[in-house]
């Protein structure tokens, strides 16, 4: 090895790049690696914060819209629409679907809470793929007293944003899609939606003093 | 009885992994041969616990025990039989089970395997990790994934599997195939880590390896073609890839473990890429684990769903818990991972499986993106979108492209270095070949610029793969077809066949929902010409079977042979279930779904659905594995020294690359 | 003379090549209607389906959503029209792309990004490299004469 005399800092018999190369390629290695875990960490918050997609609740397009009207023929009592003067709920369900029989005893004790005062009333939307005899059997055994309506094309359900059955639909008196329902209902959460509605537009009606409130309900 | 003797057996296992984890790691540290030796016989232990299991499980369905909750959510007294063995895998308990059962076959084998080395810290060290991953596959199930719990009051009959795991003989063989794959790759990884614990991260665990990883993946390859032929079969819309994250589960290992079979390459010839073959190997098993996750946590919406679970954040803690382990060891064994030598030129064989890689890992980050960017988007924007195929096509389109081309040129590249030379002889006539498609697809009717140009460089890789394939032969005679280099051209044969299997078949499908009566009418022909093709309606059946009803409906196709699709109803299960009828050729198959019972008057609706060149995809899948397997046999060792080629001529040309490469053979 | 020799198959090889794809893009006219409401039905997700296309799917919302966009092709609606009716029933998860603007957009800028980045960091990599002959030189060729002699 020749020593070199022109640069005193280096010490000449050591090969002059290698200790470089090896930490810089240490260094690289390890904050690649290190980049890679940060992002993988943060992939596995992600994840770990997910909840299953079954649970995941859809908020409607159609909340403070106007109601879709409602297609089809009657298969029991008769044919109606929203924004007749009641509360209304629109209740897609199908004969086989097994959520729609357990939740069928709460709908009857909703229909029969409200049978008297007729200030809300259910509305049943079959689904396309069923049958009106399956439809009539249907409520022969399960009872409830109620228009239940055809689907044929789907184009309710497809006018509504319909995924899964069951899914209800609660629309106020003058017509507009006030909550939705994922799946199985209850009599009371119906009527707490209704009841909140209800205190909603109180308040509004009644806490403005500049603007003349329009009238009630 | 049964419950008892398959829990039985889960305990055994679990605490052979145990016990066999302390005994190595005992041994490791006193340095005590004798207890390092003994670890084989703790994973004899773990093998007989989980086939002891098995059998339990199997017996449970077989006799119809419905005291296990198991066989009482899943099996039914009119499942047949070959679906009923097979419904330990269709759902997730027992499909933990199936795991681990492969995962202790496939760590005696590695004892067995390396039965005098047991005492070598770097096989000791490996088989400490594979039992490392049987406890906790042990451990799922006496936990949240639990095949054997019992249920007091027994019911008198079960549902049985899901209706669409019931129609098709391929249930019976895709999941087990496909876990062959997946835990396959537990080998491999074991011999990664442990070579980076124990330093010694030369290639001598790669070459030891080399044919586990080549079977793993051979066998993921055949699972995941077998996931999409029974797809196209049975679901009647002629679909047999929909970028669904499960089937992205299973595809991101693929893509990671091709990319890591192609860059180890590069390792074994010249001890280059060493971090990037580490971290897709350790890549390559998180991602199975991941899969599994992101399958059975239910946080995707998938056509695969099944019933959720609480074995979610136990799979993401152990995906946590891999990555984490893996990326500390990288870190801490940097140093050595740096390689002796630089890639020199981008235009030689290193810099070709540079590329590759790069191509690999965009492909794997692609589709990881768009499966988990629904989750994303709901975490951080409130609203979950849906990315579905037209992303995943748009997006990949263009890397396939790039590794068509990619495919075509590596073979000719030599290593270190080619000139303009060497590539402008070499690839002359691939590059006539690729023409040659091109002009060939558009005669044939083809048209749009991707699938065409896909459909030339598909002909400009086969002409390289071929020309490797008739020098290798010529030099060598039927060896020429065995042997890594070989092999591997015969796979990439099969790859070209898929590739253009599948532009063709997105690109060129016709259909049409045709409604036909037996006594042809005015309105109501008996008689359809959908794409040059006659259907005719010949007439309906009703059959009954034990497992289910079903409605017949036959057709002539061309005059030839009846198909006839037919609509099933199983008892348990109110929707009825469709089952297709294909009729295959080489060139085209025709599928015909029945879309409703015939009605009264005798009519009936079918969908006609006409693809180009299906079977292909199905052969090259064939043609893959036949590949892998010729790469894995042993190629001819030869003196590195000895001249492969004619001797170097003059300055303008170079010699032809050898097809073998040397074994470095360092320890 | 001498490039004709070595480029002239080359150059035909291109021509071929080039031709062909020029047929294969030549398209006679827009897109029927049949051929738009099949784009179309493939892009929108079935809404009871777990990600299948309403073209690959027979329940009924599927059907309904069909002859909805087979209706409004022959109103004369555009593609981002209907796509946006849609959207504004069922949500923005019917679509099965993500959108391009706002933050859906991410999913498509992140893979050109990170492509980017990549052939950069390449070109960075091998800044150093210039393509060149490099031919056996008379002291290579002695040295491996010598290394076979030895070895034998």
């Amino acid at each position: 090895m020749v020593a070199t005399d022109a640069r005193p800092a280096d010490p000449p018999d050591e090969p002059p790049r290698r200790p470089a190369r090896r930490r810089r390629s240490r260094r690289t290695t390890a904050i690649a690696a290190g980049i890679v875990g940060v992002v993988i960490a943060l992939l596995v918050v992600l994840f770990a914060t997910r909840s299953p997609v079954s649970d995941k609740q859809a908020s409607s397009k159609l909340i403070g819209q106007r109601a879709p009207e409602l297609g089809g023929q009657p298969v029991l009592g008769e044919k109606v629409q929203p924004g007749d003067g009641r509360w209304m709920v629109v209740n897609f369900f199908a004969s086989w679907c097994v959520p729609c029989i357990q939740e069928h005893p709460e709908l009857r004790a909703f229909q029969e809470q409200h049978a008297e005062a007729n200030d809300a009333t259910i509305v049943s939307i079959l689904s396309g793929e069923d049958t009106p005899s399956a439809a009539r059997d249907f409520f022969e055994k399960r009872g409830g007293d109620w228009p239940v309506l055809t689907d044929p094309d789907g184009r309710t359900a497809l006018d509504y944003g319909n995924i899964k059955l069951p899914e209800s639909y609660v629309i106020s008196p003058n017509g507009y899609v006030v909550a939705k329902f994922n799946g199985q209902t209850t009599a009371e959460a119906l009527d707490k939606v209704i009841a909140d509605a209800e205190a909603a537009i109180d308040d509004a009606s009644s806490g403005s003093t500049d603007d003349t409130a329009g009238g009630g309900s | 009885m049964n419950a008892a003797l398959g829990t039985g057996g889960v305990v055994l296992g679990l605490v052979a992994c145990v016990g066999g984890i302390i005994t190595l790691l005992l041994g490791l540290s006193g340095r005590r041969p004798h207890l390092l030796r003994s670890g084989a016989t703790y994973a004899l232990m773990a093998l007989g616990g989980s086939v002891i299991a098995v059998i339990a499980m199997e017996r449970a369905l077989i006799t119809r025990d419905f005291s296990v909750k198991f066989v009482a959510e899943n099996g039914s007294h009119s499942t047949p039989a070959l679906y009923n063995v097979a419904t330990m895998w269709s759902a997730l308990e027992g499909s933990i089970l199936l795991w681990s059962v492969v995962l202790s076959g496939f760590t005696v084998a590695v004892v067995a395997k390396f039965r005098k080395r047991l005492d070598d810290q770097l096989v000791a060290w490996a088989l400490l990790t594979m039992l490392a991953v049987g406890l906790f596959f042990f451990a799922l199930m006496l936990g949240p994934a639990n095949p054997f719990r019992t249920i007091a009051n027994p019911p008198i009959d079960g549902p049985g599997p899901n209706p669409l795991l019931q129609n098709h003989p391929l249930m019976a063989f895709h999941p087990p195939i496909l876990y062959l794959g997946y835990v396959g790759f537990t080998v491999p990884f074991a011999f990664a880590i442990a070579a980076l614990v124990t330093g010694r991260v030369g290639e001598g665990w790669l070459v030891e390896t080399r044919r586990w990883t080549i079977l793993a993946w051979t066998f993921l390859t055949v699972g995941i073609a077998l996931g999409a032929w029974w797809s196209h079969e049975v679901l009647g819309w002629g679909g047999y890839w929909a970028w669904d994250p499960v089937e992205n589960a299973s595809f991101l290992p693929w893509l990671t473990g091709t990319a890591y079979l192609h860059s180890v390459m590069v390792q074994e010839r010249r001890g280059m890429l060493r971090v990037w073959n580490l971290s897709l190997l350790c890549a390559t098993f998180a991602l199975t684990i991941l899969g599994t996750f992101l399958t059975r946590s239910g946080i995707l919406d998938s056509v695969h769903s099944f019933t959720e679970s609480p074995i979610g954040p136990w799979l993401l803690s152990f995906f946590g818990v891999v990555v984490a382990v893996t990326v500390g060891l990288i870190i801490w064994r940097g140093d050595r991972l740096r390689s002796p030598g630089r890639i020199d030129s981008p235009v030689s064989r290193e810099g070709a499986f540079l590329f590759n890689n790069i191509l690999f890992g965009a492909f794997a980050f692609v589709v990881l993106l768009g499966t988990v960017f629904p989750l994303v988007s709901e975490a951080l924007n409130g609203e979950r979108v849906t990315v579905g195929v037209p992303y995943f096509n748009r997006m990949t389109m263009p890397i396939g492209l790039c590794l068509l081309f990619l495919m075509g040129i590596a073979p000719v590249l030599p290593w270190r270095k080619a000139s303009a030379e060497t590539l402008r002889t070499r690839l002359y006539w691939p590059a006539w070949a690729g023409a040659a498609s091109i002009v060939l697809s558009v005669l044939l009717g083809a048209r749009g610029f991707a699938p065409v140009l896909a459909f030339g460089l598909a002909g400009f890789a086969a002409g390289a793969a071929v020309r490797q394939i008739v020098l290798a032969t010529r030099r060598q005679g039927w060896r020429g077809f065995v042997g890594r280099a070989n092999g591997g051209m015969i796979v990439h044969i099969g790859v070209l066949m898929i590739a253009v299997a599948f532009a063709a078949s997105n690109s060129y499908q016709h259909q049409r929902e045709v409604r036909l009566c037996e006594r042809a009418t005015a309105t109501c022909p008996s008689t359809a010409t959908v794409a040059g093709h006659e259907v005719t309606f010949v007439g309906t059946r009703t059959e009954t079977n034990p497992s289910h009803t079903a409605v017949i409906a036959s057709f002539r196709i061309d005059g030839g042979q009846a198909y006839a699709p037919q609509i099933q109803q199983f008892p348990n299960s109110q929707q009825a279930i469709g089952k297709p009828s294909v009729k295959n050729s080489p060139t085209e198959s025709i599928m015909l779904a029945l879309l409703d019972p015939p009605t009264g008057r005798g009519a009936v609706r079918v969908r006609v659905i006409v693809q180009p060149l299906i079977v292909w995809l199905w052969t090259g899948a064939a043609v893959m594995a036949l590949g892998s397997v010729l790469a894995a046999f042993p190629g001819r060792r030869r003196n590195p020294i000895d001249p492969v080629s004619a001797p170097v001529p003059g300055p303008a040309e170079e010699p032809e690359g050898d097809d073998e490469p040397a074994m470095a053979g360092a320890r | 003379m001498t490039i004709l020799r070595r480029w002239g198959g080359w150059l035909a090889i291109a021509a071929v090549a080039l031709v062909g794809l020029g047929v294969a893009v030549y398209s006679p006219g827009p897109p029927s209607a049949e051929a738009r409401e099949r784009r179309l039905a493939q892009s929108v997700r079935c809404p009871q389906c777990s990600g299948q296309s309403v073209a690959s799917s027979d329940t009924a919302s599927a059907t309904a959503v069909r002859k909805l966009i087979v209706e409004q092709v022959a109103a004369g609606r555009s593609d981002e029209e209907i796509r946006d009716y849609l959207a504004g029933r069922y949500g923005q998860e019917i679509l099965l792309d993500p959108s391009n603007k706002g933050f859906d957009a991410l999913v498509w800028a992140i893979p050109v990004t990170a492509a980017f980045i990549a052939v950069g960091a390449l070109v960075y990599r091998f800044r150093d490299w210039r393509p060149g002959d490099r031919h056996a030189t008379a002291d290579d060729r002695a040295l491996v004469e010598d290394a076979l002699e030895h070895r034998r």
